[in-house]
């Protein structure tokens, strides 16, 4: 049985200063020398959360476990009839080898489920209905602005529901282990900004969505030693991972209104703006340039079908060797390293004939590979989907700058192309190491109890299906930059020779 | 007595006193640095500053061909301008809560203004979007996807709100505080109020003859005979731009560098040049090839800056690579009237 409260409180006091149209005396490094009032900025933010919690634990017999928790807080960031939730889990596990009798060779059987809740309030001043205010604006009048978001009805805290069950086996005494695990995790109660039309005065108007978002997901991990000799042991371990995001319940108001938001349909999706395709998949160009549609399509998704990694350890004699290799198949992402090499020129594959041709010969030789609209025009529905079409196409033959081409089809950072979509999938041999175990006759000699040298590598090879400049294993999966590879660095390669000494 | 157990004590003394100790959270979350109430005069500033674009807004000049952007296609420059919103009408919920705030005294002023600026986001959003809402907005409990209403409807409610805002700055005695451009005089607001009249009823001149029932030309000619009007440069409700900042010029060097980077457009200066009209002189440099020695090509004779010919534009409506080649000392670019240093 445990028991216990805490008070968590943090503040947050930020205050930025700074001159505005230049400096009054060159070489005078003041606030005072600013030459139109100094512009500022001034934050204080602070939130306390109160929280009660207990834990229950019971076992019997090392055979059945059973873990009950209960907790409520009060969170200073919900309106007072909403600020106090409670949240509970339970979990329990059994061992039923200890239980019912296994065939020859089966040394161990568990069994395990979970069900937990969390909850997780509002942003400090989520709630608060204010005025934006602003000095100094125009002849040093000050301006205030009404919110853009209602804010002021009921918001009840996020909450999340989980439930994993498991299990794990021994075999052949422990020489084979094997766990399973399945999880199943539901989302709702977002605090949202949901979006009402402008001419009711708002944006948007703050509520809990009634969407709801499953994340399901197994993880299987195998162990075993297939070679257990008396010079030669092999170890070696394989975690093989799988997620999966969709909806579970589509909010008919707030969900983001396109046709893949459905229930049931992945809510991991990336949509950009493609191209303009004819009904063949040919990019459209218009003059010279292709161009892209008005409304977003999915182009992917971003979680990888599998995550996988296998951890190997062979040891023979004195010496020991030991690699990771994993990897993922599946998922996309945003390139902008590719797409950036394309937009500035610095790409390999630019440096080609058409690009030699005018810049040396002033001659422009490419055309963009694709179709044009000949005459007639296309009618659509806001979601893309063609109402009326009457255009016919012809094979695209408008010679264009290679340039002036390559900068369109790749363009701006933040403007993703469709080609510049990548797929995820990768392996790389994340470590290697060999030690070899120093002989006690040479210990002796040089007085150490023990000595071994090694080599370890880190990111030693890798290979990627469509990153061919980047590496997919980093960026592009958290915060705010989901689905963006944002023109991360290289992982390091890091080689290195060690010495141990035991004394 | 009994000893009762430490932990079992804490968490009793934590059950009666944490629940309790809530009071404080309102306060907690509550942002010091945003206000609940304002005045009138800061909501009103608001309202009269929406009607400008803001100063950093510079691509107007790519959409009317007037300059030609090399460094990459522009959508403005090639009339790719996208969806129009409601954004607009959002405004006026300020306006209601200008009166909201007003004093008794102040009144008069700020309702003319509500009906001003009614009058103004309307006309400005059908003008963008034809058929608008208008007699379901601003409820949002009500219709949070409010109906729409016709374009004729929308334009006798217009023409009906401004009329009203005339009224009121008729009424008006003293001023209109968080005024920027007119001092706050009702007289001047009468002017543009009826100015925007005028405006808006030229829009629907096409409709003069067969929509009588709007009563265009009859509330034209009353208007212009019977209502003040601008008789002056003081009183056109016009943007002064200054070296304050935020109140600088869009093509301000300190805000817009890349200006010089851009070039004047044959749109704009061949027919200051077929016509003589000097403001070429002020709107544009002279070619820097043209008019300085260090920079002149080859037999190329050497103009004055006051030379109609050393000023030539790019043609925007050639093939981008081919314009965005060329060497841009050839041609004119903004002058620095145009573009303070």
């Amino acid at each position: 049985m445990l028991g216990g409260a805490s008070v968590y409180y943090r503040q947050n006091d930020r205050m930025l200063n700074k001159t505005q149209g230049g400096l009054s005396i060159p070489g005078y490094y003041s606030l005072y020398s600013s030459v139109d009032p100094i512009a500022f900025e001034s934050e204080y933010r602070q939130k306390r959360v109160n929280s009660l919690y207990g834990k229950a634990s019971f076992s019997w017999a090392s055979t059945y476990f059973l873990d009950v928790t209960a907790r409520n807080d009060w969170s200073s960031t919900l309106r007072s009839d909403e600020r106090s939730y409670f949240y509970p889990s339970v979990s329990g596990s059994v061992v039923l080898s200890e239980i019912i009798p296994l065939p020859e060779g089966w040394n161990f059987l568990k069994v395990r489920g979970s069900w937990t809740t969390s909850k997780y309030d509002a942003g400090i001043y989520a709630n608060n209905n204010v005025y934006t205010v602003n000095t100094n604006v125009w002849e040093g009048l000050n301006t205030a602005r009404f919110p853009s978001n209602l804010i002021g009805g009921s918001v009840l805290p996020q909450k999340a529901e989980t439930w994993e069950v498991g299990t794990a086996m021994n075999f052949l005494t422990n020489r084979l282990t094997f766990d399973f695990a399945y999880f199943r995790k539901i989302d709702s109660d977002f605090i949202i900004d949901g979006g009402v039309s402008e001419a009711t005065g708002y944006q948007s108007i703050q509520t809990n969505s009634k969407e709801q978002r499953l994340r399901q997901g197994i993880e299987i991990s195998i162990g075993a030693t297939p070679v257990k000799l008396t010079d030669f042991t092999w170890n070696t371990l394989i975690n093989l991972g799988h997620d999966k995001y969709t909806y579970h319940r589509v909010d008919p108001e707030y969900s983001t209104s396109k046709p893949w938001v459905q229930k049931g349909e992945r809510w991991d999706w990336i949509a950009i703006y493609d191209w303009d395709r004819d009904p063949k998949g040919n990019i459209i160009h218009n003059g010279d340039i292709p161009v892209k549609q008005n409304f977003t399509s999915k182009v992917g998704t971003l979680t990888p079908d599998l995550t996988w990694g296998w951890t190997n350890t062979m040891k023979y004699r004195d010496f020991t060797l030991s690699f990771t290799l994993d990897g993922r198949i599946g998922g996309h992402s945003y390139s902008r390293t590719h797409q950036m090499l394309w937009n500035s020129g610095a790409h390999k594959d630019s440096d080609n004939n058409f690009r030699y041709e005018e810049v040396v010969n002033g001659n422009n030789t490419y055309i963009g590979k694709g179709v044009k609209v000949v005459e007639g025009s296309v009618q659509r529905d806001p979601d893309g989907n063609i109402l009326e079409d009457t255009r016919v196409f012809a094979k695209n033959d408008v010679v264009v700058s290679y340039e002036a081409y390559m900068s369109t089809y790749h363009g701006a950072t933040s403007n993703p192309s469709q080609q510049n979509i990548l797929n995820e999938t990768f392996f790389k041999l994340r470590t290697l190491s060999l030690a070899y175990e120093l002989p006690q006759s040479i210990c002796q000699k040089i007085k150490v109890s023990n000595a071994s040298i090694g080599f370890t590598g880190y990111n030693l090879f890798l290979w990627a299906k469509d990153y061919k400049y980047a590496d997919p294993d980093k960026g592009g999966d958290t915060g705010d930059s989901y689905g963006y590879e944002n023109l991360n660095s290289p992982s390091q390669r890091y080689m290195g020779f060690n010495i141990n000494l035991g004394f | 007595m009994k000893k009762i157990n430490p932990i079992i004590s804490i968490l009793l003394t934590a059950c009666i006193l944490l629940p309790g100790c809530t009071s404080s959270f309102d306060d907690l979350n509550s942002n010091p640095d945003k206000p609940v109430h304002v005045t009138s005069s800061m909501l009103a500033t608001t309202l009269i500053l929406s009607m400008k674009e803001p100063t950093n807004y510079w691509k107007n000049e790519f959409l009317a061909k007037r300059m030609f952007w090399g460094e990459q296609m522009d959508n403005f420059q090639y009339n790719r301008i996208g969806a129009g919103s409601f954004e607009d009408l959002r405004l006026i919920i300020n306006a209601e809560k200008t009166l909201e705030y007003s004093s008794e005294a102040d009144l008069d002023g700020y309702t003319g203004l509500y009906y001003f600026m009614k009058g103004w986001c309307f006309y400005r959003t059908s003008m963008k979007m034809e058929d608008i809402p208008y007699t379901q907005v601003l409820k949002v409990e009500e219709y949070p996807y409010p109906a729409y209403d016709s374009q004729k409807e929308v334009f006798t409610y217009v023409l009906e709100d401004l009329a009203k805002a005339d009224e009121y700055f008729a009424k008006t005695t003293g001023t209109i505080d968080g005024d920027p451009f007119l001092n706050g005089n009702p007289d001047s607001w009468r002017k543009v109020t009826n100015v925007l009249r005028l405006k808006v009823l030229m829009a629907l001149q096409k409709r003069a003859e067969d929509t009588p029932e709007l009563k265009i030309k009859e509330t034209f000619s009353r208007i212009v005979a019977a209502d003040p009007l601008f008789t002056g440069n003081e009183d056109n409700l016009q943007v002064v731009y200054s070296e304050k900042a935020g109140q600088m010029n869009p093509y301000h060097n300190n805000t817009t560098r890349s200006i010089e980077v851009y070039a004047g457009s044959t749109v704009i200066i061949d027919p200051l040049k077929e016509y003589g009209d000097y403001r070429l002189f002020y709107y544009f440099a002279p070619a820097q090839a043209l008019t300085d020695p260090v920079y002149l090509p080859e037999g190329v004779t050497l103009l004055q800056p006051d030379d109609w010919e050393a000023y030539n534009g790019l043609d925007v409506a050639a093939p981008f690579d081919q314009e965005q080649k060329k060497n841009l000392n050839l041609y004119a670019q903004s002058s620095e009237r145009c573009v303070p240093a």
